[in-house]
């Protein structure tokens, strides 16, 4: 399964728990968690998968095994594809 | 430049009635046509030190207050008129100049929109500026009456105006509006206190206007940068307190009080970031107006510093 998102938005990141995030698509603003934005800063224009993603964020990520780290990011993007914010490629 | 003050009573009610007092508000001009005797009292008793705009003036904001017709006199109720249209169901005669005060937000609200407008009061000291959004009844207005009384300069008891990238506030000074228990509360706070006509049994209850023009620079448009924004809640039975707010939450509650945000898209979520980046955010909780004033006055002295 891959995820992509169409137009990555903007957001505002004070370095807290969350992040504001502007849906450029949608036109839509959203509190996201700042691991979920750390997800959304992945994507450019290519699709992703779980794999992929987990190569990519674990460097970021000490204390997380990788499946640790999978699971995380499947919740993440059940939640984000439920906001429409990424999309199922 | 011409205060309403300098215009004689007849001149001033010659020229209502006509529909030819232009009325300058912080960046806008208003052209006000009643002949209602409320409405030509409480703006003599509250716009007394406003700007009259220079003859000519292009008007941003046409409007009327009146009977509208016999049916109107013979129900004893008002409309009020927007370039000509009647945006709102008529009132009773006894609101009428609530009703005024309400259609003039009512103005900036729908329209201004080359600002961020945030639904706040906004006041300032030594050139520095502080937000206060807020729900009709959180006690803004209330607080901004009392800091006005104080010695703050009151820059909106309604409207923020930010310009996108920036924290600067644009003044655009107006009668505070008073509900209910707060009438009473300012005018024994301070017995110097102006109140306009009181407008009963209002959709928001008992509402009176305090003239809020209290210091010199009260009608310069120059922009105020801010540097907090405080959320006020009045709350008699919580305890009293000011606390720190994550500026992500800040920033959805501004967001969520803005009159303009998700219509200005993608400028209105950079000018909230540029805003919330640039400020200190608050939590006011208070019942007792003194308490306020002093915490927020120290609050400005430790934040509000450029």
């Amino acid at each position: 399964m891959q995820w992509r998102i169409e137009q990555l938005g903007e957001f505002f990141d004070p370095q807290e728990d969350m992040v504001v995030y502007f849906d450029r698509r949608s036109g839509d603003t959203h509190l996201i968690t700042a691991f979920a934005a750390h997800i959304l800063r992945q994507f450019s224009d290519q699709p992703l998968d779980i794999d992929e993603l987990v190569r990519r964020v674990s460097p970021d990520m000490d204390d997380c095994t990788p499946a640790e780290l999978s699971e995380a990011l499947s919740g993440a993007l059940d939640e984000l594809t439920i906001l429409d914010i990424v999309q199922l490629a | 430049m011409h205060r309403v003050s300098q215009l004689p009573a007849k001149e001033l009610a010659d020229r209502l009635r006509l529909g030819r007092f232009q009325l300058r508000v912080g960046p806008y001009v208003y052209r006000l046509q009643s002949q209602l005797p409320q409405v030509i009292r409480g703006i003599e008793a509250l716009y007394r030190d406003f700007p009259l705009a220079e003859p000519r003036s292009f008007t941003d904001y046409n409007i009327g207050i009146g009977h509208g017709g016999l049916a109107g006199r013979l129900r004893r109720k008002v409309e009020f008129r927007f370039e000509h249209q009647n945006p709102f169901p008529t009132i009773p005669i006894g609101q009428a100049f609530a009703f005024l005060e309400w259609g003039m937000n009512w103005c900036v609200s729908i329209h201004a929109n080359e600002y961020l407008k945030l639904h706040a009061a906004a006041v300032a000291r030594d050139g520095s500026a502080i937000i206060m959004p807020g729900v009709p009844g959180a006690g803004k207005s209330t607080l901004c009456a009392g800091l006005g009384l104080r010695g703050w300069r009151v820059l909106s008891d309604e409207h923020a105006l930010v310009p996108p990238g920036t924290t600067s506030v644009i003044p655009l000074c107006r009668p505070v509006s008073l509900k209910n228990d707060s009438i009473a509360l300012i005018k024994s706070f301070d017995s110097a206190a102006i109140l306009g006509p009181t407008s009963e049994q209002t959709h928001k209850g008992t509402v009176a206007h305090m003239k809020a023009d209290l210091t010199d620079d009260s009608h310069d448009i120059s922009p105020i940068p801010a540097r907090i924004m405080l959320f006020p809640k009045y709350a008699r039975d919580e305890p009293q307190g000011l606390y720190p707010r994550s500026k992500t939450q800040s920033f959805i509650l501004a967001a969520y009080h803005s009159f303009n945000f998700s219509l200005l898209g993608e400028v209105g979520f950079a000018a909230m970031r540029a805003l919330i980046d640039g400020v200190s955010c608050y939590d006011l909780v208070y019942r007792d107006l003194d308490w306020a004033i002093q915490n927020v006055g120290e609050l400005h002295d430790r934040d509000g510093r450029p």
